[in-house]
């Protein structure tokens, strides 16, 4: 009973050991009995909003603490700002959206970038400026860019500034997608705020699957894979090649439920609250070129990229050697915004680079052969993967290690002992790339096939997989990976 | 009520009552198990007792793997030692048994400092029974966890440790990273300017426990390493722990037996350092812990 007190006394405390994930029990708790009241507000209510509002800002709270003021405050301001931007015309007008864009990026400069720039500038410059231990807040990549597609957007006169405050905050703060994303685009999201979705038992069904799917493709699929990434990457020297290149197809597929497990929760609990919010992957690693892959993973970070980076710069308009230019700026951009490190940075252009290179060489084709796009599959899926070690590596140095390991010293053989020693990895590869690579149809079978299950037999799934979840999970829960970013 | 809200209310009661249902769990004293598994709690630090299942039923459920395993293990705990070829110490089991009440001023008392990459980790509870019972201290011990002979060589890290805790003896235990290694040329450099960061301070280089054939680092080490300093542990045949790679506790106190065997009979500079009567006692020295994925040292 004492620790039950303690426990509920707690729950109201942020804990920089403890922050609040969507795979958090305490969450989902706190999810349901913030249901019950929501169910009780007329869906265009004003203080439906007020009551979303206030869970969402102590979501924010539990998962990043004191930066909660930071994040109100950047509301109020972009708030005011784009009323500014609308009633302004002219150079006044684009002087402030600059002003407004730099003052937006600052907060994210500094968390994130501060340290990398002084400790370049002092290896550069034989400098000797201090760096500072800063803790970055969570979800502040994603809504830095939220609130500047906001403030672009009323520039480009696309959408009228949002008059109530009340529904400017709802969209900035809206906890599902607040601290990875998916990136909600205002004029997406605003409309619905007037309009919102009427919640009927085909949602509901839709909703839990989605919920349930995004819990087991986290905790039981990507942060079981993700243990074992961490020993081959904590200590590349001590593993063969082999291990190395599981390694690699493991943080693949690690990467992909990890982020596509998030997402799935965010759209599914979106739902239940009665808006829907866009795709974020659609089966990238059955792309046939990296070209579509871009178009397949993180949906909304890539259209974003294109709507506020690529088309601004020039786009296609200016000259097919420009495009590739900006093709590639656009790229390292993306890079940049992933981390303060130059194996992002080096990611990001690595990933430029195989983009023009398609433009160059491949010509689109009206339909291709089957062989050939399954051939393109496994060459996407490879390269793709190949460039994800430079993601998870601890350090260029290490990255190099593993890619040195997997092409000299990997000896197939070496397989059957591996499948002796780790049969739980080999299974949960399999495992996953099964559903994967498995056809459209197939899956669209399965889902179908769940969500014609009665209704009652949902609370007994939820249990049987959170339970699942418990006893295979470590005893640490490891963040969602895009929450760093 | 209207539908939309009657749906908002099923979901919370089908996200809640699971949920609830663990909660209730996690805070009750019952522990429920499915035959020998325990049904985990939320919180992961919760006592799981399962009560034992009867006799009859256990004997059915254990796997064939499991027995066989128990039979290699059994196996190991008779005949503990397939002595390497390269070292011609008698098994420690063979020797006598130092009693507790045993005169110290017979021995010199050695302060030792234990250092290396994660194997260190499971050898100092075992080492730490020897120095007690053998009346030396075991001052500290250094694990760097995922470490090389390069971290070890290339930083500062053994110039520190010898400066603050002045030990007379080290045990050195390195390479359980470097299985795969070929870039031996580097790794001899980085041995020697570890040997030389030594000096005169007595030591026993452990060479790695081998999981499987090393492409040369053993070499290295033992070529780096003063005559009768060096001890290969590449042929010991020890239990291994779940990651398949380090000893389990088993493991690691026979491969404790086995370099203290080395050290009272092998060792250039030999000490008293018999197996002791008892184990388990209070661990002496301090532990320092270091993982080189996140610092390297140099």
């Amino acid at each position: 009973m004492n620790q039950l007190l303690q426990d509920f006394h707690y729950f109201f405390y942020y804990s920089l050991k403890q922050p609040w994930f969507f795979t958090e029990y305490g969450f989902l708790l706190a999810l349901a009995l913030f249901l019950v009241g929501y169910a009780f507000f007329t869906p265009k209510s004003q203080w439906k909003l007020g009551y979303l509002i206030a869970f969402s800002l102590f979501f924010y709270y539990k998962s990043s603490g004191p930066f909660l003021l930071l994040f109100v405050g950047v509301i109020m301001c972009d708030y005011l700002l784009a009323r500014w931007i609308h009633s302004l015309e002219g150079p006044k007008r684009k002087a402030l959206l600059f002003f407004s864009i730099a003052y937006g990026l600052s907060f994210l400069l500094y968390f994130k970038y501060s340290n990398f720039v002084i400790t370049n500038v002092n290896a550069l410059f034989d400098t000797r400026f201090t760096t500072k231990t800063l803790f970055l807040p969570i979800g502040i990549s994603f809504y830095t860019f939220q609130s500047l597609s906001y403030l672009i957007d009323v520039y480009r006169k696309e959408i009228e500034p949002s008059k109530n405050l009340l529904e400017y905050g709802f969209y900035m703060t809206f906890f599902p997608h607040l601290v990875a994303g998916p990136i909600v685009r205002a004029k997406d999201f605003l409309p619905q705020i007037k309009n919102p979705l009427i919640f009927d038992q085909a949602l509901l069904k839709e909703s839990l699957l989605r919920i349930t799917t995004g819990l087991v493709k986290k905790l039981l699929i990507a942060d079981f894979l993700g243990k074992y990434v961490d020993l081959i990457h904590d200590a590349p020297s001590g593993f063969s090649g082999l291990e190395h290149a599981l390694a690699m197809y493991a943080y693949s597929f690690q990467i992909y439920f990890d982020f596509s497990g998030y997402s799935d929760i965010a759209i599914g609990i979106a739902l239940i609250l009665g808006y829907r919010m866009k795709e974020n992957f659609f089966n990238p690693y059955t792309a046939e070129n990296i070209t579509v892959f871009w178009r397949k993973w993180h949906i909304s970070l890539s259209l974003w990229l294109r709507d506020y980076i690529y088309i601004p710069l020039g786009g296609n308009r200016k000259g097919t050697v420009n495009m590739y230019l900006f093709l590639f700026l656009t790229m390292l951009i993306g890079g940049i915004w992933h981390g303060a490190d130059w194996k992002f940075i080096f990611w990001g252009c690595a990933h430029g680079v195989l983009l023009i290179l398609h433009k160059l060489f491949v010509k689109p084709r009206e339909k291709a052969a089957k062989w050939s796009t399954v051939l393109g599959i496994i060459l996407t899926f490879h390269a793709v993967g190949f460039l994800w070690i430079f993601f998870r590596a601890t350090s260029f140095e290490t990255a190099f290690e593993s890619i040195q390991f997997i092409f000299t010293k990997t000896n197939p053989l070496d397989l059957v002992g591996f499948c002796y020693t780790r049969p739980e990895v080999i299974s949960l590869l399999v495992i996953a790339s099964g559903i994967v690579f498995a056809p459209w149809k197939m899956k669209q079978n399965v889902i179908n096939r769940v969500l014609s299950l009665p209704l009652y037999l949902w609370p007994v799934i939820l249990l049987v997989a959170l339970q699942l979840i418990l006893q295979f999970r470590d005893n640490s829960i490891e963040p969602f990976i895009y929450f760093q970013f | 009520m209207n539908s939309s809200r009657r749906a908002i209310l099923q979901a919370a009661a089908i996200i809640g009552f699971p949920v609830f249902i663990l909660f209730g769990y996690n805070y009750s004293t019952l522990t429920l198990g499915v035959v020998d598994h325990p049904i985990k709690k939320i919180d992961p630090n919760a006592p799981l007792t399962v009560q034992a299942p009867p006799k009859n039923s256990s004997q059915h459920t254990a796997s064939v793997s499991t027995i066989e395993k128990k039979e290699i293990i059994a196996d190991l705990l008779n005949n503990p030692y397939k002595t390497p070829s390269d070292t011609s110490q008698k098994p420690a089991n063979t020797r006598p048994r130092m009693p507790l009440s045993a005169e110290k001023d017979q021995h010199i008392s050695q302060r030792i400092l234990l250092l290396g990459d994660s194997e260190t980790g499971g050898l100092i509870y075992p080492l730490n029974d020897y120095c007690v019972a053998n009346g030396h201290k075991l001052e500290a011990v250094y694990t760097w966890f995922s470490a090389s002979i390069l971290n070890f060589g290339y930083s500062n890290r053994v110039d520190e440790l010898l400066e603050t805790y002045k030990p007379t003896f080290v045990i050195f235990v390195v390479g359980l990273n470097e299985m795969y290694v070929t870039d031996l040329e580097r790794r001899a450099e980085a041995a020697a300017l570890f040997r030389k960061k030594l000096g005169d301070t007595p030591y026993l280089w452990v060479g790695p426990a081998n999981f499987t054939t090393d492409q040369g680092i053993n070499k290295v080490f033992e070529q780096s390493a003063d005559p009768g300093c060096f001890v290969f542990s590449k042929d010991l045949d020890i239990p291994r722990g779940g990651d398949h790679r380090h000893p389990n506790t088993e493991g690691y106190k026979m491969w404790m037996d086995y370099i203290a065997s080395y050290i009272q009979s092998n060792h250039a500079y030999p000490f008293n350092f018999l197996p002791p009567e008892r184990t388990n006692f209070k661990l002496q020295g301090r532990v320092i812990l270091a993982n080189a994925a996140k610092d390297k040292g140099y």
